[in-house]
């Protein structure tokens, strides 16, 4: 198990260089001036250009850059911060926590519900909880997260009062303990429903459609032969054999999870990676663009790796394939 | 009688096929006593597994229109009644093909301990799991309980899929085709293992194959099907000595080292009718040699001597080997 993990990581390590690659030559087409960027709408002087462009090494070609920023990889400096003034690694860890809570608060909401609602509309199958359970489905398909994320601010934050509109904590609160715990969870109610609306839905689609297809199985005639009771059934026999399909679209849809949460963060104003990222883009900030990016592709690579292991406990049979 | 176990009359299931309905199992009757080996032999697509699965009503997923007639089981009806009790006490069933019939992410013991009844308490359920394997001859050492299916070889599958038809502690037992997917010394085996376990149990064994070779070295009596019906029942030796029905006497005749087979074969030609198109002639009337003008209406099963009956109309000119010829298209 650890060769495979070790494997694994390592061949994550080529697709990490590109992601970085692919970064450098974006920001390098894109519009704008990150030296006015960094001082802001004022004139500036050819000489504090020079200046800045020196110490920044912003006239180097992109692949000196590139090397170097590698180079500086390899010993885990992720560079500095033209805005944030402070390195990069340590903007990125403070804002990580939030984002890993609300994308794994989503994910694990998405994974339990989806697969829950999936199995009553297929032991429903043709009946109205089936029908109702579809409808939902495509509904939520239809709908962009940060759109939703709108409308519930407009209707749960603005209108009723029932949630905060944005942020992880209330302004200047000093909350610790329980009071703070109960004041984080209600602030991430609205943007988790946001963010894992979609996911749901898809994970619901094929914990459904894989479920239908187990209990069409030869297997099932045999629980039944047994005589043991259907919700028995449902639970020992048919959500184990359908959760593989299950696993790899949530280990897929992680991807989606963290590229949206770019745009719920704005929305909500969590205090999250997402919020940096698009924060620094506005800025011009290349260097923590990159370092979040990049994050964001390695938390991508881990869940499919943490995908794969799934896979092997679930199965017996892959488990007996993949140890070899 | 009194020891009779599993009492089944007239009974009829119709699905809903493609092209209409399909009686796939027909006015079939049969009757198995505690400690007997009943046989059930037909070509395939004869219905054999529809019959068996509508007795434990495990049907595939058709959709079924209509059950009729009637199945009782040491005098109480299950026709209508709450199944899963029925499975629980009293019916089991053990299919062909034990890899897709097992759960293959749960390891066997768990799968064998919950068809054990309710009463069994949790610490004696490791040891009861045991027994049941011991009893299908898979010892202790070699630690079945633990192995997931496809750890398995099929012999030792269809050896823990038996342990987990009996777990429920059945009084009939029905094994269809048991043997089918395993080689011929293992199919051996694995046969004296059930026939020693039903006469031990004193349980009723109903064995559907159509391999008559399996038919004469177990079974007590034996029942013909063809198209969705029973168109003979005999005891074992009467059947295989004398023979009535046409299509009978053509299946015993098919049997490797028969001289005439080639004959027989040419004989059995032409399609089994199809189920949801039948124009209430004989069935079997369109590959019968001895097919005559009677055989336009269907016949019924007939009395014909002591625990013998056929289903054929013209079973006098069948007897006396007159052929009509002609007739057969
Ligand atoms: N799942 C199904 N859906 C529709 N029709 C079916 C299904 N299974 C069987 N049938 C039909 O029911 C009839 C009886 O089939 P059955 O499987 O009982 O035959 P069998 O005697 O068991 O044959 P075999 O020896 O091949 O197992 C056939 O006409 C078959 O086409
Ligand atoms: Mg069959």
């Amino acid at each position: 198990m650890a060769r495979f993990v070790a494997v694994r990581l390592l061949a994550a390590i080529p697709v990490l260089l590109g992601v970085v690659l692919a970064l450098f030559l974006m920001i390098e087409l894109a519009p704008g001036d990150p030296i006015q960027a960094i001082v802001g709408d004022i004139p500036v002087s050819p000489e504090f250009r020079a200046q800045v462009a020196e110490k920044y090494r912003l006239d180097d070609s992109i692949w000196q850059r590139f090397m170097a920023y590698v180079g500086n990889l390899l010993q885990g400096d992720l560079g500095y911060s033209t805005a944030g003034r402070q390195p990069v690694s340590d903007l990125i860890w403070s804002r990580l926590p939030p984002t890993m809570l609300l994308v794994g608060t989503s994910l694990v909401l998405a994974a339990v519900l989806g697969t829950a609602f999936g199995m009553i509309a297929a032991s429903a199958k043709g009946r109205w909880p089936d029908g109702f359970i579809n409808t939902w489905v495509l509904v939520a398909f239809a709908t962009p997260g940060f759109w939703l994320g709108q409308l519930l601010i407009a209707l749960f934050a603005l209108r009723l009062g029932w949630f905060p509109t944005g942020g992880m904590r209330s302004i200047g609160s000093q909350e610790a303990g329980w009071a703070g715990i109960v004041e984080v969870a209600h602030h991430l109610v609205l943007p988790v429903v946001a963010l894992c609306s979609l996911e749901m839905a898809s994970v619901t689609r094929v914990a459904r459609a894989s479920s239908i297809e187990v209990l069409s199985q030869d297997q099932i005639t045999t629980a039944r032969l047994k005589g043991i009771s259907r919700p028995h059934i449902l639970r020992r026999h048919v959500l184990r054999n359908s959760l593989l399909p299950v696993v790899t679209v949530i280990g897929f849809r992680a991807g989606t999870a963290l590229a949206g949460t770019v745009l719920i963060e704005s929305v909500f104003s969590w205090p999250g990676m997402g919020l940096l990222l698009t924060d620094s883009i506005v800025r011009r900030d290349n260097q923590v663009i990159i370092g979040i990016v990049l994050m964001l592709a390695v938390m991508a690579v881990l869940m499919n790796i943490l995908t794969d292991i799934l896979y092997g406990i679930l199965d017996p049979r892959i488990r007996a394939g993949g140890s070899r | 009688m009194t020891d009779e176990l599993l009492e089944v009359d007239h009974l009829t299931m119709t699905f809903a096929g493609g092209a209409g309905e399909v009686r796939a199992v027909d006015d079939v009757s049969l009757r198995v006593r505690a400690g007997e080996c009943v046989g059930v032999v037909g070509e395939s697509g004869s219905g054999k597994s529809m019959l068996a699965r509508t007795l434990l009503q495990l049907l595939p997923p058709v959709d079924v229109l209509r059950c009729e007639g009637s199945i009782r089981l040491e005098g109480r009806e299950l026709l209508g009644s709450d199944y899963r009790s029925v499975r629980t006490d009293g019916l089991s069933m053990v299919f062909q093909e034990p890899l897709s019939y097992l759960n293959p992410t749960m390891r066997i013991g768990q799968q064998i301990a919950e068809g054990l009844p309710n009463d069994v308490a949790n610490r004696d359920r490791v040891s009861a799991v045991r027994a049941a394997l011991a009893q299908v001859e898979l010892p202790a050492s070699l630690e079945i309980e633990r192995r997931y299916p496809h750890e398995l070889s099929g012999g030792m599958r269809q050896r823990a899929m038996i342990a987990l038809a009996l777990a429920t502690r059945p009084r009939v037992l029905i094994a269809d085709e048991p043997t089918t997917a395993l080689d011929v010394t293992v199919q051996a085996q694995l046969l004296r293992t059930l026939y020693e376990l039903h006469r031990r149990k004193q349980m009723g064994l109903v064995i559907i194959t159509h391999d008559l070779g399996i038919v004469a070295n177990m079974c007590d009596r034996v029942y013909v099907m063809y198209a969705g019906q029973i168109v003979e029942e005999a005891e074992t030796l009467t059947l295989f000595d004398a023979p009535q029905h046409p299509y009978t006497k053509a299946l015993l005749d098919c049997r490797p080292g028969h001289t005439d087979r080639r004959e027989v074969n040419e004989r059995l030609r032409g399609p089994v009718p199809d189920l949801s198109a039948l124009d209430g002639a004989c069935r079997f009337r369109n590959r019968c040699e001895f097919a005559a003008t009677e055989c336009a209406t269907e016949p019924s099963l007939d009395r014909i001597g002591e625990a013998h009956a056929a289903r054929c109309g013209v079973l006098p000119f069948v007897g006396l080997g007159v052929k009509w010829g002609g007739s057969r298209s």
